[in-house]
């Protein structure tokens, strides 16, 4: 089942009179369902005080009883202009969405709002000129937290959702951008009981803000303590010549409206050259009885002064479009413009501002990401990067420094195998070179005893005992031989002290020669040179002992 | 001169994240590359070290070696070698007798002194030396027992001969003489050997 769209109450409470407007938006279009007054209850309410919230509720909700009940409903209540609290603050430039937490952080400072307060604002545009390293300038807008109260009580009382507190002069301007054809930059002069709002539009843009503080109260009191021919005039068709700067004429209050009004056109037109066609005035009133205050002012500037009406709006029935257009549609003009506050159309651009919800502590931490999310996600996004890497390369670096240190281990390894084998390797040749020292070198002396030998001589015994002592036992044909043989053994290396022990021809006569032994000692093997095998090893054919 | 802090964060600063993230990787990149060129050269040295290892185990400064390792049947084996090179060279074992095994000898000069040096009492390259004595008769023609002697002391395996007795009879001559050969113990490893069975493990 489809949920009706909901329609939105603007409600706008005076000193003496209560003005609700009713609005729903309908296939995008807005329209006016009805227009209601009330006469505000004796003393509920005093220079915008709320004094009586119960009973100005009961008022209320009376009044909203003859609203188009048959579908949902929810409120747009004004603050008077009295309530709120406007200040103008320059915060350095900064991205749309940081916005916020710069507002809020000179709201703060500047302690612009009381503790318990609510507070908007509206950006203040420069025109095509501005650089971007210019200050930026808002309008805050802020309300006590006690008026809040006391219109959620009247909200609460009058049985109806609040949708949003606005201050009036928001709902003044959104009424006049709805209804009238915005001219490239028109000063908008918002009067309302106790002061007067001067904002300057540019292409639809809020470029500039002021307070001052004539208001609709001073005005017509002063005009209310004399004769005043435009209320004659109104009332009496016969009065030929309207004359409305009369009414204000002597009035200190108008006179300084004007006067302020005219230094704040002096002023854009000396701060604010880029805005230099101001060319058109509009005043929003809040009663009938200010509508010559227009005429006055601009006699005073010297060029024309038109009246917001709350016109051109769609309406439900031919009598609400009277009631708008009629003399005393300025009347309805910001309870108007506070029901369209939810609607789409040539409003939507015009500030809004909702001072109704608790005002949320902002998180200077998330703002800042808010308002930096492509640079804060980049550059996380690199570190986060970067670290991932700078991990995984530690990772890669810390495993090749482990294999190289293990490469080295095993190189130290290898090494000291090497040096152990060479270690091995020494151990035996020392071994072998000690050892070999417990023989005789017993070949070389055959080798050497072989070629010694002259014809005639033969060998029979050859002892060589384990102290080294040699002795050489033979036969030999007659004792010249023998001595060659021996001088000849003499000359070997091998052999040492060699001498001739003993010879003996023998004294039988059948003996053919003579016998005869040598003695001497040799070398230790180690102390000798050995040949290579071929020559040392392999005796002569023709050898023979 | 002003700053623009908005500038600053939109651009700057992720500019220098980006920056870091980028001179962090640049530097671990190089880091890397630097850790694999020692790497590399670790590689080298072991290869080098590995060949050279090789070297040493595979071609010894000396292949002779004066004892062989003490086993169940070094006995045997060794009178096969010597059964194998006398039969070899055309001599005939005649006689073969075992002797006593001793501690190594003392070595005697040729003028008598006995050497009594450390070098050999004392020594520790012969403390796991065993002396093992033999009497072998052998019996043949003068060439063959010659060259059965020259295969002996030209053996890798250290034989040492001692107290031969040369006797050249009408019909074949006898060779006695005692032959020494040297049985070893295994010998603790170095230290060397040690501390590289420790890396590798």
């Amino acid at each position: 089942m489809r949920q009706l769209e909901p329609s939105y109450i603007g409600i706008d409470l005076h000193d003496s009179e209560i003005r609700v407007v009713q609005v729903r938006n309908k296939s995008g279009v807005p329209k006016v369902l009805r227009v209601a007054t009330a006469p505000m209850p004796p003393a509920a309410m005093v220079h915008g005080v709320v004094h009586q919230p119960a009973v100005i509720a009961l008022a209320v909700r009376r009044l909203i009883q003859d609203c188009d009940t048959s579908i949902p409903a929810r409120a747009v209540i004004g603050i008077t202009g009295s309530r709120t609290i406007l200040r103008a603050l320059s915060v350095p430039p900064c991205p749309e969405p940081e916005l916020p937490s710069l507002v809020n952080g000179e709201v703060e400072y500047q302690q612009v709002i009381p503790d318990g307060g609510m507070y908007g604002f509206v950006r203040l545009h420069r025109g095509a000129e501005a650089t971007a390293s210019e200050d930026i300038n808002v309008a805050v807008l802020g309300v006590d937290g006690s008026v809040v109260n006391d219109l959620r009580e009247i909200a609460e009382g009058a049985a109806i959702p609040i949708e949003a507190l606005e201050p009036c002069q928001l709902g003044t301007y959104r009424a006049f951008a709805a209804t009238q054809d915005e001219a490239a930059s028109s000063l908008l002069l918002l009067v309302s009981a106790d002061s007067t709002d001067l904002v300057l539009a540019h292409d639809g843009k809020l470029c500039f803000y002021r307070r001052i503080d004539v208001g609709s109260s001073a005005l017509l009191l002063e005009a209310s303590d004399r004769d005043i021919p435009w209320a004659d005039g109104a009332a009496n068709s016969s009065e030929p010549e309207f004359r409305p700067a009369a009414a204000f004429a002597d009035s200190p209050s108008a006179v300084r409206f004007a006067t302020e009004v005219m230094r704040t056109m002096e002023y854009l037109a000396r701060e604010y050259p880029e805005f230099s066609g101001v060319d058109r005035v509009r005043i929003a009133v809040d009663s009938p009885a200010l509508s010559p205050l227009g005429d006055m002012v601009s006699f005073y500037l010297g060029i024309p002064v038109e009246l917001v009406q709350p016109s051109g709006v769609e309406t439900a029935t031919e009598a609400v479009k009277i009631d708008l257009e009629g003399p005393n549609g300025t009347r309805y003009l910001t309870a108007l413009g506070l029901a369209l506050q939810a609607s789409p159309g040539p409003a939507t651009h015009a500030p809004k501002m909702d001072l109704s919800r608790e005002r949320k502590d902002v998180n200077p931490i998330v703002e800042f990401l808010k308002a930096h999310r492509g640079p804060v996600l980049a550059s996380g996004g690199a570190l986060f990067v970067g670290a991932c890497a700078f991990l995984l390369f530690g990772s890669r670096l810390a495993a090749i420094e482990k294999r190289t240190a293990s490469v080295y281990a095993q190189t130290t390894a290898v090494r000291g195998q090497t040096v152990a084998a060479l270690e091995e390797q020494a151990r035996r040749a020392k071994q072998y070179r000690m050892l070999s020292k417990e023989g005789v070198p017993i070949t070389f002396i055959l080798d050497d005893l072989a070629r010694s030998l002259t014809p005639g001589v033969g060998v029979s015994t050859l002892a060589v005992s384990p102290d080294l002592r040699v002795s050489v036992t033979g036969d030999a044909a007659n004792e010249a031989s023998m001595i060659g043989t021996f001088e000849s053994l003499k000359t070997s290396p091998l052999l040492k002290g060699l001498s001739i022990s003993s010879f003996d021809r023998g004294r039988e006569k059948t003996s053919k020669g003579i016998t005869f032994q040598f003695s001497g000692s040799t070398l230790s093997l180690d102390q000798i040179k050995i040949r290579p095998l071929a020559q040392a090893d392999v005796p002569s054919e023709t050898t023979t002992l | 001169m002003t700053i623009d802090v908005n500038q600053v964060i939109r651009l700057y600063v992720p500019g220098l994240c980006i920056a870091l993230a980028i001179g962090g990787l640049v530097v671990q990149s190089r880091k890397i590359g630097e850790a694999e060129e020692r790497h590399a050269k670790a590689q080298k040295f072991l290869s080098d070290a590995i060949v050279e290892r090789d070297q040493v185990l595979q071609n010894p400064a000396q292949k002779r070696y004066a004892a062989a390792e003490q086993q169940p049947f070094e006995e045997s084996e060794f009178i096969k070698d010597i059964r194998r090179r006398a039969g070899g060279q055309g001599a005939t074992i005649v006689k073969w007798t075992a002797g006593e095994a001793a501690a190594p000898r003392t070595y005697a000069n040729p003028d008598g002194k006995a050497e009594t040096s450390s070098e050999t009492e004392a020594d520790p390259a012969l403390a796991n030396i065993t002396t093992v004595a033999s009497q072998l008769t052998v019996s043949g023609n003068y060439d063959s027992l010659r060259r059965f002697l020259g295969d002996l002391v030209s053996a890798d395996r250290l034989y040492t001969i001692n107290n031969v007795n040369w006797n050249r009879a009408d019909d074949a001559t006898e060779l006695s003489f005692s032959l020494t050969r040297y049985t070893s113990t295994a010998s603790a490893p170095g230290a060397a050997a040690q501390e590289a069975e420790r890396l590798l493990n």
